[in-house]
């Protein structure tokens, strides 16, 4: 995610508008993280990444500040509204008690009026008529008059009445309503004159070969991706797994995927330059082959089967099937960028031998005895330790799915041989016992700063001691030496032997449907549902309107929708005597509403759809439902 | 006052439950600014900064009560005040002998990281009414750009992302030309 963050300056030099919104976007982005850290909305693990980032990043470490300063600034206006509001309804009560002595009747009733007044003033400002473009309010800037609570408190600080903050804590319960969800695109960056491996958040593995898209430039091509695996965001996302003449299928997973660049949209893979798509699974289903989808009339997305080869993992490619690919430096630093988009932190980050503990304390220790490791190994090189230089080391490294050191290592700092240096103690960094996100081992990045000073030596230029820069503080036992740490890469060479062995392992478990194809857009690996059950109809009892009928099958992920026959909504070729759920979204004064209901697929289902306002809570409810049918 | 209730407060987000407890520890705040020369207005504004100072505290995730939060409140205040006479009217201040017990560093670190956002209050004071609400329900209420979208009346929470990042831009702007050029 934050390797992302960093814009690319060389867009700059160019200029077209498709750069300037390409610009802008990294732009939103790096300011989203920034909001993120400073909001404390990121991991532990992101966090001390993105304090690491900062400190390698001059530039975005003024960001941070300035965007700190201004959150801050915020606040301080926000707290002075909120205390003044508390004045006033102190204030308020105070008067009140008076009044129960008898005292300042005039002055309450007057009170009572004007507090009156101001609610009605708040409702006109909730439902604000004189709404302006915000375009043009930006630019005439100062103008508009009226809604602004600091500015309405402000007002009642002159008069004597009670201020009504904007949003109550009552009104913000009520106000509970969220929308429907949306499955938010991610965007890879990758170099179209190389071979890509693209790997996605839910695991889909995309293989592009170089030259593969009808463009003649050589610019970077940016990857958009949608995935959908998991029920809930297949039903929110408005998609089914129903064919262009109304058959089910089971689905495998899908995905969008668009490609563009500065010059182009939608670009399509030549004829014969076919990607390799793979869908992770936990458990294999026989005859899975490729649809792709296509919008129907009533813009629905339908499937179409596709003449597609099914590969499915072989022996003879191992490599290949955990994303690895053979190539040049070049090709490897694209992958990188691509995978730095996803992994600065997974739900379990590596483990070095013997940390222990919690997630977050493992994670520590971890980056601690890396840190060591490397300290402990390093051996100044003799011209540099002459310049008596202080250096800067930034290392970027992946720990592999086998928890080694991954060859795309990249190290910088001014001085080339320190660099090497650093490289090569990290290369014989022992094997950690690798990451793991959705209980799949996984690749993940590191970010780390070394500060190398000739000065720290006091064996001469063998035997460094690095200082170390933005350590969180922490407290382990050192279970091992440094020493004994050391005397383990002796062993290294056979060490990497036995990991290979043991990555074998490790990867039989990620297994994919593989399949290729030179469409873009939406695709799918499915198979037809069984054909044993008599297909039947259900109708709803409900008429055209803003809701929207889906049917999950609970024993094949499949899902269909209810389409319009005779004015009212009915499903169509579903499986009788099948364990199904029924999911509605309602659109009600543009507020959706949920309902489930579970049946056994006859013809004669009543409808007992109760709906239900779509919140934050709601929403994690029937998310977790419709996914607990599969695993 | 019930101290630990409102820490509670605090935590749960209610910070309008929160102030008006605290409204409590006015009293005594008010009488001694009285006391040391100051206006009502003058110490209303003293209250108001020693309650943004005991939030920012209680916001800390290390923060524990250590002692009453009146004490706290009065305690603040008083070197408030201080350091006010001593900016405003250095006769006043030099007859203003009595010794404060602050000597909480930590006080007076929080106060004085606060003084360095009044700059920034006023550059958001500037950059539009419209534009300081997005931006303030946003960072400060923390609502969805959603719920955002509907408050401001903007048709989408596309627009309403949009406008957020441009007031941003705006204000980012203006402090960032400010405190290269103090002195314009």
């Amino acid at each position: 995610m934050f390797g992302k963050s960093s814009p690319k300056t060389r867009y700059a030099s160019k200029q077209s508008k498709h750069i300037i919104s390409l610009v802008m976007r990294k732009e939103l982005q790096t300011i989203e993280i920034i909001e993120h850290y400073l909001m404390g909305k990121l991991t532990p693990i992101e966090q001390s990444d993105f304090e690491k980032e900062i400190q390698s990043d001059s530039a975005l470490k003024d960001k941070v500040l300035l965007q700190e300063q201004l959150i801050a600034g915020l606040e301080r206006i926000g707290l002075k509204a909120d205390i003044k509001s508390a004045k006033h309804r102190v204030w308020l009560r105070k008067m009140l008690g008076y009044f129960s002595l008898g005292i300042l009747i005039i002055l309450l009733v007057g009170g009572f009026y004007w507090k009156m007044n101001q609610s009605d003033e708040t409702n006109n400002e909730v439902m604000s008529e004189d709404v302006e473009l915000i375009e043009e309010t930006l630019n005439t800037e100062q103008k508009t008059k009226g809604n602004f609570i600091v500015d309405s408190l402000q007002k009642d600080s002159t008069s004597d009445a009670e201020a009504i903050p904007l949003i109550s804590e009552g009104e913000q319960s009520a106000e509970g309503s969220i929308q429907i969800p949306e499955k938010q695109f991610q965007y890879f960056t990758i170099d179209p004159t190389k071979d890509n491996v693209i790997r996605a958040k839910e695991g889909t593995l995309i293989e592009i070969k170089a030259n593969s898209f009808d463009t003649e430039s050589d610019e970077e091509v940016e990857i958009k991706l949608k995935e959908y695996y998991k029920m809930s965001d297949i039903a929110f996302s408005n998609l089914t797994t129903q064919t262009k003449s109304g058959e089910i299928i089971e689905t495998g997973g899908m995905i969008y995927i668009e490609a563009n660049n500065n010059t182009k949209k939608n670009l399509q893979l030549l004829k014969g330059r076919a990607m390799i798509l793979k869908f992770p699974f936990k458990e294999k289903k026989e005859g899975m082959q490729l649809f792709l989808g296509k919008d129907n009339v009533e813009e629905n997305i339908v499937w179409e089967a596709k003449r597609s080869i099914v590969i499915e993992k072989g022996e003879d490619e191992p490599e290949r099937s955990i994303g690895v690919i053979k190539a040049g430096d070049e090709v490897l630093t694209t992958r990188v960028n691509n995978f730095d988009y996803v992994y600065t932190s997974l739900e379990k980050m590596p483990t070095f031998i013997g940390c222990k503990g919690e997630e977050k304390k493992r994670d520590e220790c971890t980056r601690l005895k890396i840190r060591n490791y490397v300290t402990a190994s390093f051996l100044f090189p003799e011209k540099a330790f002459k310049k008596k230089i202080l250096n800067h080391v930034v290392v970027h490294f992946l720990i592999d799915e086998r928890g080694f050191v991954d060859d795309s290592m990249e190290v910088k700092g001014q001085d080339s041989e320190i660099n090497s240096e650093v490289k090569r103690v990290l290369n014989t960094l022992p094997n950690l016992i690798p990451g793991e996100h959705l209980k799949r081992p996984k690749k993940v990045k590191y970010i780390m700063q070394f500060k190398i000073d000739p000065k720290d030596f006091d064996r001469g230029y063998k035997g460094s001691k690095i200082s170390r820069l933005n350590d969180s503080i922490v407290k382990i036992r050192e279970e091992e030496s440094l020493k004994s740490l050391s005397e383990r890469v002796l062993s290294k060479t056979i060490k990497r032997d036995n990991g290979v062995k043991a990555k074998y392992e490790l990867i039989n478990e990620i297994e994919y449907y593989v399949l290729n194809t030179t469409d873009m857009g939406y695709c799918n690996v499915d198979r037809p549902f069984r054909p044993g059950p008599a297909r039947i109809s259900l109708a709803m009892n409900e008429k055209k309107g803003d809701v929207r009928f889906k049917l999950i099958l609970h024993n094949s992920k499949s899902i269909s929708q209810a389409q319009i026959w005779g004015g009212t909504y009915k499903f169509a070729n579903i499986p009788k005597g099948e364990s199904a759920t029924i999911f509605s979204i309602k659109i009600i004064d543009d507020k959706p509403y949920l309902s489930t209901q579970e049946i056994v697929i006859s013809e004669n289902v009543e409808n007992q759809l109760k709906y239900e306002l779509l919140t934050d809570e709601s929403l994690k409810r029937y998310t977790e439902k419709l996914n607990s049918f599969y695993n | 006052m019930n101290d630990q209730k409102i820490v509670q407060y605090f935590k749960e987000g209610r910070r309008n439950k929160a102030f008006i407890r605290l409204y409590k520890a006015y009293p005594s705040v008010e009488k001694v600014i009285l006391s040391k020369g100051g206006s009502k207005q003058e110490a209303e504004d003293i209250f108001q900064e020693a309650l943004i100072v005991f939030y920012k505290k209680a916001s800390q995730a290390e923060f524990e009560l250590t002692s009453s939060i009146s004490t706290y409140l009065y305690s603040v205040a008083r070197y408030l005040w201080k350091d006010r006479l001593k900016w405003l009217n250095k006769e006043r201040y030099k007859t203003d002998d009595t010794e404060i017990a602050v000597d909480d560093h930590e006080i007076i670190e929080l106060i004085e990281k606060e003084s360095k956002f009044l700059q920034v209050e006023e550059v958001l004071n500037s950059i539009g009414e419209k534009c300081l609400k997005i931006l303030q329900l946003f960072y400060y209420q923390r609502l969805s750009m959603k719920a955002i979208a509907r408050q401001v009346d903007l048709k989408s929470e596309k627009v309403a992302k949009n406008q957020k990042y441009k007031c941003l831009e705006r204000a980012r702007q203006r402090l960032v030309t400010l405190q290269n050029n103090p002195n314009t």
